[in-house]
């Protein structure tokens, strides 16, 4: 049985609370130490503009350069995600917001587009592409229709929308994207306190793109309530897992440094214990950290705009016992659930928050995750590999049912029909099944040439406490000449899958829970790109070989030795020879004189 | 021992004595100074015999020290004799070292020279008793001259038998060399001889078959000759080597003069191949032809096709026509309707007449010209589509008036004129005061348009202003400076013509306060009727945004406190740099169009009231962007929301912005008669633009003959020229709506035609690079090619030439 976490339920809670308003702006930041000394801190800034204003082209909380974008593209709902690193779930636990406020490695983006039928949805989907990479100065303008999928079941709209006769859900990535500061300002500029105020004045790029991971996002939904007042409603999140020991370190002086001696802790139990040897014994207390320490900065007042919500805008999940120190005059919320405490912002009055070293004696407990996956490249050589994708269910009790959905780019082409299930146990024991055993539904759109990508979509379900691993095997295609970037044998990012557990499955939540793959990397075979030249002049060689010979069987005359000889003496070479024997005779003559 | 025994020598011994003597002083001495012996019975007396004795003392004394330096000197000179003595010794020994050392060397000498084993012990010389038999004078002398007599014998022998060795080898010398010249020649000979037996035969069926055998004959003989003479003079065999020699240039010269018998030139010395059948000089002609014709008639038109770019044609005279004016001279007959509802048939006529006399009279600038009509007398227009009409003058009696009084009505574009009716003129009059006051009413009332139209037409006909023989620089001289500067000025500010702007309201501040705005109702109220005016013009969205914290640039100078005036100020040349370009989110739209900008500025309540310097002004346009407004909150509150009532001043400003960026004239007051003028102006601006965006096309496409002009630039540039004409025929017909309608599309075919995406290709593999990537290829195919074509030639020449010498 699958527990959703309270932390999840927190964060549910939060996103089902905003619907109901109507023209507001809220934000919050929730603050998590994780294992290993990191820490998760999830800023999340929600703003709502009336539909009818925003028809009317009147923005308040709603950004006018989005605004414009979304009307332009005809875009109804909009996802954008900007990623980097990997979310440890081994030790990290499940993802914040259930991960559906994370994208694959890379850029990843999808939207609901209201157009007559598919060609005019691409045209518009093309636009949106187009306006949002000046936007985000993000390389979102190299979606083009072979990084463009339409899945089928994967996502579903997470706004009211009238009709959805209509709409055409486009989903594009770019896995190879490297999301840094320059996706961020854009992404401030945004909010209506624009980073100045509230808890985003904490964001700095400096910091962020340092974090384990991180992610980006922004979504933009029509709501409605059933009393009929609709809101476009915009939701910026930044989630990251920062290491608290490498963000406690200075900016002037980054590099690490090892500790004293007299500082090491030692175990002097150990045989081998002495001045000059050490086995470290691990710290029972925990490690002291401050926002202005791990961020480079305060929180400089709430924004005024933000309705603070009376649960507080600063959230720190640890335990109740924990000292923690907030500056005077600060109100602190402390939750039922003995691990929440929330404080409320003043404006203009900064705000900071230390905890400092002390014994830990109880952790805020994470959950199992629902579902474990691992998707790898196999194989070897230039021309075949494989795929291998691995789903663990940890459930002891419970089969989990999910969606799995990865696109794949042309260049790799899968042979569906080698698609093969292994299932093991979790007493160790191997079995081959047919993977019909797992697959319940298929939808697979095969790839066309430098036109669109392979998407694969499978229903799949995996039995209670055990692994099942998919493999199936591709081909390598060969590219021309120009189709290879710059850094050809770097590899070729292949998106990430995405794995979508049914609603169903979460029991309360309604809301489905995400969980993407790391981005691969595909060696394709590469040539010698000195090639073309190369081919051109050998063969103008052998060509120009070939035709002097033949011209020169056709145009010349063919005498015997004897007379090609005579006909020779006639030749200039001929008579420059004579010169120079008459010469020598000469020379000769005149030495013979002086002897 | 007594020291006597010792000293004995007699120098000292003054010394010795003198010494004993002082000794004896002293005792005396002492015994006086004694102070146990009172030998005096005072101490004086004692002490006068002691100062006695003791000056004796000193007398014995000062002797015994000068004996003293005596010894003393003498002891030197003792040592100096004894030093220069024992020098004298060294010298002496040394001289006598060397001695010995030269009478050793001799020794050595005299030992080496007599056991020297010299040469002439080992010569091997003739024995004596020869040499005595030889010479027997010698007999007698002694054993070292016989030695000397034998070995200068020895000598001269030697030398005589040398000599003789020389020269026997020359002589070996000389023989070897004739030995091998004669060898040379022998084989020479042979060689030519084989040649001569070959070239007399061959020559001779040759001459045989050509049947010419006249100019050959001589040479024939001449070698028939030749070889008589080698047969029948075999002996001297280098006297005819010498003659071949010496015949063969004149041989060859013969030959020469005679080039069809080539053949026989190479007869004179190698021996020649058969000659070339015809049909095999044929097949090669046509080998070599054929290659030819395959590059010529398939390579060069598959190159020509392959590499050609397609180029639509285009009528660039007339496109260069328009853009010099040539075609069209923009005119503006402006239709003005008068009514005059109480005025009779006959003097309305009149009134008419005379006015539109005045009119005429006071227009100096013939392209804009005031046409008067009669309302009622639209009979015949009724046949073709009638003008706009661009004012309505009506005649309105007036009882209690001095002077004719006009007022022009600010919603609609009509002129009421009052008058009295006694001012109504008689039939006979020619110049009557109510026609001068209309006319001079109408006058003022264009007087900007006119100035606006000739300074458009006078800035895009710069060049061919004498060409069109526009006078209207003489327009715009008429008109005053100040107004003139001021159209300019607009001019510049004012957006270029679109089809659609984008308007997009801002509210700034940075602080968090207002964050709010009765935009829609602003916006509703004050914006959207002036829209709606200009809806025949253009087409305008709105946008509206909120936008907190937005400080200033930080390049920007930061405003100053006036003490004086208690405000803050911006400097007027600073106010460019106000707006946050990089900050501040004011991108432009998306879709085609330009954006205008309107800022509503809040400043912080910490700088306000933030005012521009020295004029006060809390407004200003930004040329060909758009307009800021500072919004100062009343003192010391702060603005949590933009009331409906706080925007109304900002969005006034907003909206006379907007008319001056949209190039509208300023007066007169009347809105619906300044948009009539913006209709002709932007009319006459989009004809002109579109005009001069034909010259340019034209101009680019003649400047660049390697870019390609696809066929839809040839239709758009069809489509702007058709629109053109039918613009300038409408203006001539004073149908401006129709004309800017037309204006509009041919400025839009225009600006696509120009822009057009696929004119911009760039060559992404120079001729160069080809050439260099296809040498290896071209290079060895070409070369023998050409060279077989050179060849070709040439003989062809030679054959005609041939032909014509026989």
């Amino acid at each position: 049985m699958t527990v959703l976490s309270l932390f999840s339920l927190l964060f549910l809670a939060a996103l089902s609370s905003f619907a109901s308003a109507t023209s507001d702006y809220q934000e919050s930041l929730v603050l998590q130490p994780l294992p290993q000394s990191a820490l998760l801190a999830s800023f999340n800034f929600q703003g709502n503009d009336s539909q009818e204003s925003f028809d009317e082209r009147h923005f308040r909380y709603f950004p006018r350069a989005l605004g414009q974008i979304l009307r332009h593209a005809n875009t109804k709902e909009l996802h954008l995600r900007f990623t980097t690193g990997r979310w440890d779930a081994e030790s990290w636990g499940p993802r914040p917001w259930n991960g559906t406020k994370e994208g694959g490695t890379g850029v990843e983006l999808w939207a609901w587009i209201d157009a007559v039928d598919d060609e005019a949805a691409f045209a518009k989907w093309i636009t949106l592409t187009q306006s949002l990479s000046g936007l985000f100065c993000a390389s979102l303008n190299f979606i083009d229709s072979t990084r463009t999928t339409r899945p089928v079941a994967s996502f579903e709209p997470a706004g009211t929308h009238a009709s959805s006769g209509n709409l055409h859900l486009l989903h594009g990535t770019l896995p190879g994207e490297v999301v840094c500061t320059e996706n961020l300002t854009p992404f401030l500029k945004l909010l209506p306190c624009k980073g100045k105020a509230g808890v985003a004045s904490l964001l700095d790029g400096h910091k962020l793109f340092d974090a384990s991971w991180q992610s980006m996002s922004v979504d933009v939904r029509p709501i409605c309530t059933q009393t009929g007042d609709c809101v476009v409603q915009i939701d910026q999140s930044v989630d990251i897992v920062l290491d608290i020991d490498r963000s406690k370190r200075p900016r002037e002086n980054p590099i690490p440094r090892p500790v004293p001696n007299e500082q090491l802790v030692c175990d002097t139990s150990k045989p081998y214990h002495s001045d000059d040897t050490c086995y470290p014994l691990e710290r029972t207390s925990e490690k002291g950290w401050g926002l202005s320490e791990i961020f480079g900065r305060s929180i400089s007042g709430s924004c005024p705009l933000a309705e603070g919500s009376a649960d507080g805008t600063v959230c720190l999940r640890v335990p109740h016992e924990r000292d923690v120190q907030v500056p005077s005059g600060v109100v602190e919320v402390q939750k039922s659930d003995g691990y929440t405490r929330c404080y409320t912002l003043e404006p203009s009055t900064p705000f900071d928050l230390t905890i400092p070293e002390q014994e830990a004696t109880s952790q805020v407990p994470l959950d199992e995750p629902v579902l474990r996956a691992e998707r790898t490249i196999v194989g070897h050589g230039q021309e075949r590999g494989g795929m291998r994708i691995i789903f663990d269910n940890p459930s002891d009790t419970k089969a989990v049912d999910f969606i799995y959905f990865e696109t794949l780019p042309w260049f790799l082409r899968p042979y569906v029909h080698t698609l093969q299930a292994t299932i093991t146990g979790h007493d160790g024991q191997h079995h081959q099944a047919p993977a019909s055993q797992f697959i319940k539904e298929t939808f697979y759109r095969p790839a066309i040439d430098r036109e669109r990508g392979t998407q694969l979509e499978l229903a799949l379900s995996v039995p209670a406490a055990s692994t099942v691993t998919l493999t199936y095997d591709f081909e390598k295609a060969i590219l021309r000449y120009t189709e290879y970037p710059p850094d050809a044998n770097r590899g070729f990012n292949v998106a990430p899958a995405v794995i979508k557990l049914g609603s169903s499955n979460g029991g309360a939540a309604s809301y489905p829970i995400y969980i993407r793959t790391t981005s691969l990397l595909l060696p394709l075979p590469t040539p010698d790109f000195s090639m073309p030249y190369n081919v051109i002049i050998l063969t103008s060689t052998v060509i120009a070989l070939a035709f002097g010979s033949i011209f020169n069987l056709l145009v010349r005359r063919f005498v015997t030795a004897e007379e090609a000889s005579a006909m020779r003496a006639q030749t200039l070479k001929s008579r420059l020879g004579g010169r120079i024997i008459a010469l020598r005779d000469r020379l000769k003559g005149k030495t013979t004189k002086t002897e | 021992m007594a020291i006597r025994d010792i000293v004995v020598n007699p120098s000292l011994l003054p010394v010795l004595n003198l010494s004993a003597e002082t000794r004896d002083q002293c005792m005396q001495l002492l015994a006086v100074l004694d102070p146990s012996a009172d030998s005096y019975p005072d101490s004086e007396q004692r002490a006068l015999a002691a100062s006695k004795e003791q000056k004796q003392l000193f007398a014995l004394l000062a002797r015994l020290r000068g004996l003293n330096r005596d010894a003393i000197l003498r002891v030197r000179e003792t040592k100096q004799a004894t030093a220069e003595a024992r020098q004298e010794i060294d010298r002496l020994h040394l001289q006598l070292q060397n001695l010995y050392y030269e009478q050793r060397h001799l020794t050595g000498e005299i030992a080496a020279c007599e056991s020297y084993d010299h040469k002439y012990l080992a010569l091997p010389l003739i024995p004596l008793e020869e040499f005595l038999t030889l010479h027997p004078e010698h007999r007698e002398s002694d054993e070292h001259e016989l030695m000397i007599a034998r070995i200068n014998h020895e000598h001269a022998e030697r030398e005589k038998l040398e000599q003789a060795r020389q020269e026997l080898l020359k002589r070996k010398q000389a023989l070897i060399a004739e030995n091998n010249k004669r060898k040379e020649d022998l084989a020479s000979l042979d060689q030519d001889l084989e040649r001569f037996i070959d070239v007399t035969f061959c020559s001779y069926c040759m001459d045989w078959r050509t049947a010419s055998p006249t100019p050959t004959t001589p040479t024939l003989l001449e070698l028939t000759h030749l070889v008589l003479r080698q047969i029948t003079l075999p002996n001297s065999k280098h006297a005819l080597v010498m003659i071949t020699k010496y015949e063969d240039p004149s041989s060859s010269h013969t030959v020469s003069t005679s080039p069809d018998h080539t053949m026989t030139v190479s007869t004179t010395s190698p021996p020649p191949p058969p000659p070339e059948k015809p049909e095999a000089i044929r097949t090669r002609f046509k080998v070599i032809a054929a290659f030819w014709a395959v590059i010529i008639f398939l390579g060069f038109p598959i190159w020509w096709k392959t590499t050609s770019i397609y180029r639509a044609s285009l009528p660039i005279p007339d496109m260069i026509d328009w853009a010099d004016g040539k075609t069209c001279r923009p005119v503006f007959p402006l239709e003005i309707r008068v009514e005059t509802p109480s005025l009779p048939e006959a003097e309305a006529q009149h009134l008419l007449r005379t006015t539109q006399h005045t009119l005429d009279d006071l227009n100096e600038f013939s392209a804009h010209h005031l046409r008067l009509k009669l309302s009622n007398d639209n009979v015949e227009e009724q046949l073709e589509e009638t003008a706009d009409t661009a004012l309505t003058v009506r005649l309105l009696p007036q009882d209690d008036l001095v002077n004719p009084k006009s007022v022009l009505q600010s919603d609609t574009t009509q002129l009421d004129v009052f008058y009295s009716p006694s001012q109504i003129p008689p039939l006979s009059s020619s110049n009557p005061p109510l026609s001068a006051y209309i006319a001079g009413e109408l006058q003022q009332l264009f007087t900007e348009e006119k100035a606006i139209i000739a300074q458009i037409l006078s800035n895009s006909h710069a060049s061919s202003a004498v060409a069109t023989g526009q006078p209207s620089s003489a327009v715009l001289s008429s008109v005053s400076p100040q107004l003139a500067d001021s159209i300019a000025k607009r001019l510049r500010r004012s957006m270029k013509y679109a089809d659609t702007y984008h308007l997009a309201f801002s509210l700034f501040t940075p602080g968090a306060e207002p964050s709010s705005w009765d935009i829609q109702a602003a916006v509703h109220e004050y914006i959207t009727p002036l829209l709606q005016a200009f809806s025949p013009i253009s087409n305008f969205t709105v946008d509206t945004q909120v936008q907190l914290y937005a400080t200033f640039a930080p390049t920007a100078p930061a405003p100053e406190y006036d003490e004086g005036l208690a405000v803050w100020s911006l400097k007027p040349e600073d106010l460019s740099a106000f707006i946050n370009a990089a900050e501040w989110p004011l991108s432009p739209s998306i879709g085609p169009g330009p954006t205008i900008n309107f800022i509503l500025y809040v400043p912080d309540a910490a700088q306000s009231p933030l005012v521009v310097k020295d004029s006060l002004a809390t407004s200003w346009v930004v040329p060909q962007w758009g307009g800021v407004f500072l919004l100062n909150p009343p003192n010391g509150t702060h603005l949590h929301h933009l009331s409906h009532e706080a925007l109304q001043g900002a969005f006034m400003t907003f909206s006379h912005q907007l008319l001056t960026l949209l190039g509208a004239p300023t007066t007169p007051a009347a809105l619906p008669f300044r948009l009539q003028t913006l209709t002709r102006i932007r009319a006459a601006s989009l004809l002109l633009s579109a005009s001069s965006t034909m010259g340019s096309l034209a101009r680019l496409t003649e400047s660049l003959p390697s870019i390609p002009i696809p066929a839809t630039v040839a239709a758009s540039v069809a489509t702007t020229l058709s629109h053109l004409t039918s613009a300038c025929e409408h203006l001539r017909r004073g149908r401006f709506q129709a004309a800017l309608a037309d204006a509009r599309v041919a400025e839009t075919a225009a600006e696509r035609s120009f822009f057009e995406k696929s004119m911009v290709g760039q060559m992404y593999f120079p001729d160069e690079h080809k050439v260099a990537v296809y040498l290896p290829l071209l290079g060895p195919i070409g070369v023998p090619l050409i060279v077989g074509l050179l060849k070709e030639v040439k003989k062809a020449l030679a054959m005609r030439k041939a032909k014509k010498a026989s």
